[in-house]
């Protein structure tokens, strides 16, 4: 595919490491097959709907079972978790709500054809309930790590795993 | 007589080479040094890393008295020679270090998971481990903090129990289960460990 005559001039002209940055720039887009793209694109926005999914983890109202994703040994599985939930609620003390989620970003994606692997950091706050009411938050910065395959019916995460941003956790 | 003196003095040079040197854990000390230190670094006597929360517990438990380990297994040390640091997995890994104090025979006072409220029996000089995503490992995402409480403990609800300070993010007189910052705050592990005060 050739490159528009401006940025090759351009790239040229510089003669310097922003030169070489458009002409690399433009050369990984001009390479980059369609499917690729449009593939990276349906990675992102599942990516952003496990976000908000996880916002609305509450109670057991996790469908996607994302919960499971961190493979703790104190904590493993949806179920586990919401029967955690669940114990905090008959113990009388205070229990996780919903997260409300912001800001969110994909720092990197990586991969081709049926495998991808996807960063994604968004802020959050969690309302902390007791007895159905929110009695105060908590705050962080988190970054995700997706690994989404496709599948027969779609696209699918295979796995996840979770870290506190630089700067942004406890 | 004269080699009965002899043995005897002997003896005893051979029991002061031979027995480990008691050890005297000072928690006040090792408190005063997280104080001191919180929100600065002490580059003057110790290596700084770029994710710092255990090795500031490690000075702040060599202020506290706890003297450096070389022995097999899970040795615990900082060395300085030629202008290098050496460092053991422990002075700044929060697996090897909470390894390490469990070798030394130092309980664990408190281990709960997703309590955010509650109080715990820790004390003053302690060490607070955190795995944040429930890893009872505390390989991976984990963390570790110094208790510093230096009145009681903090009593006003919901805040009530044991204050740390901490590093990489600088934490000062923070309630212990850092709750505030951790949105996932219900599947994390927090365990409290006690330095004994003499071995």
């Amino acid at each position: 595919m050739k490159l528009p005559r401006r940025l090759r001039s351009r790239a040229l002209a510089g003669g310097g490491l922003f030169g070489a940055l458009v002409l690399g720039a433009a050369i990984v887009a001009a390479t980059t097959p369609p499917a690729d793209l449009a593939a990276r694109t349906d990675v992102t926005n599942l990516a952003f709907d496990a976000l908000s999914r996880e916002a609305d983890m509450f109670l057991g109202n996790d469908t996607a079972g994302l919960s499971s994703r961190f493979t703790g040994a104190a904590l493993e599985g949806e179920l586990v978790l919401q029967a955690h939930v669940q114990d905090l609620i008959n113990q009388g003390t205070d229990y996780p709500g919903p997260l409300h989620i912001s800001d969110q970003k994909v720092l990197s994606i990586s991969g081709g054809g049926d495998f991808y692997v996807i960063e994604v950091q968004f802020h959050a706050v969690r309302d902390n309930m007791r007895a159905g009411k929110v009695i105060d938050q908590s705050e962080s910065d988190v970054i995700w790590t997706l690994s989404v395959a496709r599948a027969a019916t779609g696209w699918r995460i295979s796995s996840m795993d979770g870290r506190f941003a630089p700067g942004g956790g406890p | 007589m004269r080699s009965t003196a002899t043995a005897v003095v002997l003896g005893a040079a051979l029991t002061f080479l031979v027995a480990a040197p008691a050890l005297a854990y000072d928690p006040t000390a090792a408190a005063n040094y997280a104080e001191q230190w919180w929100n600065s670094y002490n580059d003057g006597q110790w290596p700084r890393f770029n994710n710092d929360c255990t090795s500031f517990v490690s000075q702040a438990s060599w202020a506290g008295g706890y003297d450096f380990d070389y022995g097999s297994g899970n040795p615990w040390y900082a060395d300085q020679s030629y202008g290098a640091w050496y460092t053991s997995a422990s002075w700044s890994f929060v697996k090897n270090n909470r390894g390490f104090h469990i070798t030394k025979g130092d309980p664990i006072v408190t281990s709960v998971t997703g309590v955010k409220t509650a109080s715990t029996t820790g004390v003053k000089g302690d060490i607070v481990y955190y795995s944040w995503f429930g890893d009872a490992t505390f390989s991976s995402d984990s963390h570790a903090t110094f208790a510093v409480v230096t009145a009681g403990w903090a009593t006003s609800s919901p805040d009530y129990g044991l204050l740390i300070d901490g590093h990489t993010n600088a934490r000062h007189k923070e309630y212990w289960t850092l709750y505030k910052f951790n949105i996932y705050w219900d599947r994390t592990i927090v365990q409290v460990v006690h330095p004994l005060a003499s071995r």
